[in-house]
């Protein structure tokens, strides 16, 4: 006999999962959909998935008439700023957070635990106001700095934690062969935390690319530096909404988020699960 | 020449401190190791020999320059660590070529030098390969080849074999000492609490207890004329056996009566103090216990259990007053569980030390020296 017997336990474990993948999956099904149908067809269809034809000008609508080319590329600057940004600052502050002992760490760390709780809305004030007073509003630059200079505290913690969990002897054995502070945490540590690089990378990306505060309040006076979230608003005329158009717009958002996630996941569970053996 | 001073060396973790007054000179070549119980501060030396330690008081110098404040890295030192901390990301090769590129050392000078490195180790094939896919030997290997490699004019190893199991302990220990002809003007410093790996590589041994240098000589001089009772009961395996005996000083000597009422046959003499000697402890090794009559039996005793190890036998007897004493006995010895022993030793052989532990020097052993 080939397989294994399916009893009735097992049947039962199977379904559920199954009907938890389409509750899951639905809704992208619903969008991806939606993108390819016509503007009425999209209400009177309800939640029937399938097109009448297949309308690739909602596409071609997002793509070139909307700007969405313009702002993908945006996005895509802002992010890949973002994530390198966010992955040099925690990890160089977790590293002398986990590694070394000075006058005031644990208030440090207690500060910067307590930021885990701040709304993002609450400091959107201050830190326009801030970059206002740079100039860094209206640019590229001052959405970077916005995005990755507050609310990284669960990056610096965790590579904290991982870097305090590295034996001390490689760090000695560096020190010996000439390498200084930066030296070692380039050439040792920061190769060695690739799994916590990596989950900080993905978390970092995503909630770079889908982030629509900062980036709305830094575009309102410059509308060719926005992102793809705040592009979506385009869509949604005083009159009347674009809802394919949109549909459109968030499917090719969503596409470049699949398919970085499908090449980290790997990785981004190994760090998470922090299942690291020399 | 000297390779390292140490004057006065101490250190404090704040208020404890774990190491007092240590001093001693190194020679360039030397092979030294530093034995002594854990916790004894074997490991805080060795590291601020090496830099990683902050040297709380005295002096340490290299080549007659104090470094109390020079950087690890400019000291000329290399270590081997328990652990072997080999960068896990790299290969063998880029393990053993870090230091050089930060050197600066150009690329065929760092080639040529690992292969020499590698092949002295016999890990030329293994240059490519990430430390996770060795085995323990050889991650061992190459945190030495690392040292070798870096050219260093001083090798530390804090307990470089520790994490091996028994075989490959004994034939890393053996490459260990080609090393040391092979690299003769390295001086090596090695720190170990295994009693073969002391005797058999040292050039000098370093005893260290609760922070402080109890008595450093050739293995010989430790073996044969320990200078107090700790390093008599330290070095040696079994360890020396301890009898509590009281003194009578005489004319021409002092002599000696254990516990029992038995007379030993040596004469004493105090090396440098002329304190009142009443009490004090006698001490006989294992290997130089002879079974013999009951009335010229030193120490005399039960037998508790016998240990066949194949050459000899260690058999552990139970004295009246509770103590135990080992004995090695050539080839498998048939003695029953319970039965009387008697044992006794050359004059020769036989050690004292008084109430404070100092020993006495022992005036029928001819080949005494003094210190
Ligand atoms: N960071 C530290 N803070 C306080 N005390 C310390 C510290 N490091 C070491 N010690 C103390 O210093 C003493 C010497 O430690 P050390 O590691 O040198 O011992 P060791 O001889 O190498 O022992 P072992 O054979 O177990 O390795 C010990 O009593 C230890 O408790
Ligand atoms: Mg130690």
């Amino acid at each position: 006999m080939i397989g294994r017997r399916l009893n009735l336990w097992t049947t039962l474990r199977i379904l559920a999962l199954a009907a938890l993948v389409l509750v899951w999956c639905y809704p992208f099904a619903w969008l991806i959909s939606a993108s390819l149908k016509g503007q009425q067809e999209i209400f009177s269809k309800g939640l029937n998935l399938i097109p009448e034809e297949l309308l690739i000008e909602n596409y071609m609508r997002a793509w070139g008439a909307a700007g969405f080319d313009n702002y993908m590329l945006n996005t895509a600057l802002v992010t890949i700023g973002t994530v390198v940004l966010v992955v040099f600052h925690s990890a160089l502050s977790g590293y002398v957070l986990g590694r070394f002992q000075f006058i005031g760490r644990n208030l440090v760390v207690g500060v910067l635990a307590a930021t885990l709780v701040v709304p993002v809305g609450l400091t959107i004030i201050p830190i326009v106001d801030f970059a206002s007073a740079l100039g860094l509003t209206s640019s590229r630059l001052g959405i970077i700095l916005a995005l990755s200079g507050s609310g990284q505290a669960a990056a610096i913690l965790l590579y904290a934690g991982y870097f305090r969990g590295l034996p001390n002897e490689l760090a000695e054995s560096a020190q010996l062969d000439g390498a200084g502070f930066f030296r070692t945490f380039f050439s040792v540590m920061l190769p060695l935390a690739g799994p916590v690089t990596a989950t900080v990378s993905v978390l970092t990306f995503l909630t770079a690319w889908n982030s629509f505060l900062i980036p709305l309040v830094f575009t309102f006076g410059s509308p060719e530096l926005r992102t793809l979230p705040v592009g979506m608003l385009a869509f949604v005329g005083s009159n009347e909404t674009d809802w394919s158009g949109m549909a459109a717009a968030a499917t090719i958002s969503l596409l470049p988020v699949v398919v970085f996630f499908f090449f980290m996941q790997r990785y981004f569970v190994e760090g998470i699960a922090g299942a690291v053996k020399q | 020449m000297t390779a390292i001073e140490i004057r006065d060396v101490s250190k404090s973790y704040g208020a404890v401190q774990v190491m007092s007054n240590v001093s001693m000179e190194i020679a360039q070549g030397e092979f030294i190791v530093f034995v002594g119980p854990s916790g004894c501060g074997k490991s805080t030396l060795l590291r601020m020999i090496a830099g990683l330690e902050e040297i709380t008081g005295g002096e340490i110098a290299i080549n007659n320059r104090i470094v109390n404040d020079d950087p690890a890295s400019k000291r000329g030192v290399a270590m081997v660590f328990q652990s072997y901390a080999l960068y896990p990301h790299m290969t063998v090769e880029e393990n053993m070529t870090f230091s050089l590129k930060l050197a600066g050392t150009k690329k065929a000078e760092r080639m040529e030098r690992v292969n020499n490195a590698a092949s002295m180790l016999q890990l030329s094939s293994y240059l490519k390969r990430r430390p996770k896919e060795l085995s323990g030997g050889q991650r061992q290997r190459v945190a030495i080849g690392r040292a070798i490699v870096r050219d260093a004019g001083i090798f530390l190893f804090d307990e470089p074999l520790s994490n091996l199991d028994a075989a490959l302990r004994v034939s890393t220990r053996v490459e260990i000492a080609k090393l040391k002809h092979r690299l003769a003007d390295t001086t090596m410093i090695y720190v170990t609490h295994d009693q073969t790996e002391a005797m058999t590589l040292a050039d000098r041994i370093v005893v260290l207890n609760k922070g402080s240098v109890e008595q450093i000589g050739t293995p010989e001089e430790l073996y044969n004329h320990p200078s107090n009772k700790f390093i008599a009961g330290f070095i040696g395996s079994p360890a020396m056996n301890m009898l509590p005996c009281t003194f009578t000083v005489q004319e021409d000597g002092i002599t000696a009566q254990t516990g029992d009422g038995a007379n030993c046959d040596a004469v004493f003499k105090q090396i440098d103090s002329t304190g009142n000697l009443t009490s004090g402890t006698l001490g006989v090794r294992p290997e130089d216990l002879q079974v013999c009559n009951a009335d010229e039996a030193l120490i005399s005793g039960k037998v508790d259990v016998v240990e066949y190890l194949g050459d000899i036998s260690l058999v552990h007897l139970s004295i009246d007053d509770g103590s135990t004493v080992q004995v090695k006995m050539v080839g498998p010895k048939r003695l029953a569980d319970g039965s009387e022993v008697h044992l006794k030793a050359p004059a020769a052989r036989i050690y004292a030390f008084d109430a404070d532990g100092k020993a006495l020097k022992n005036l029928m052993n001819g080949t005494d020296n003094e210190h």
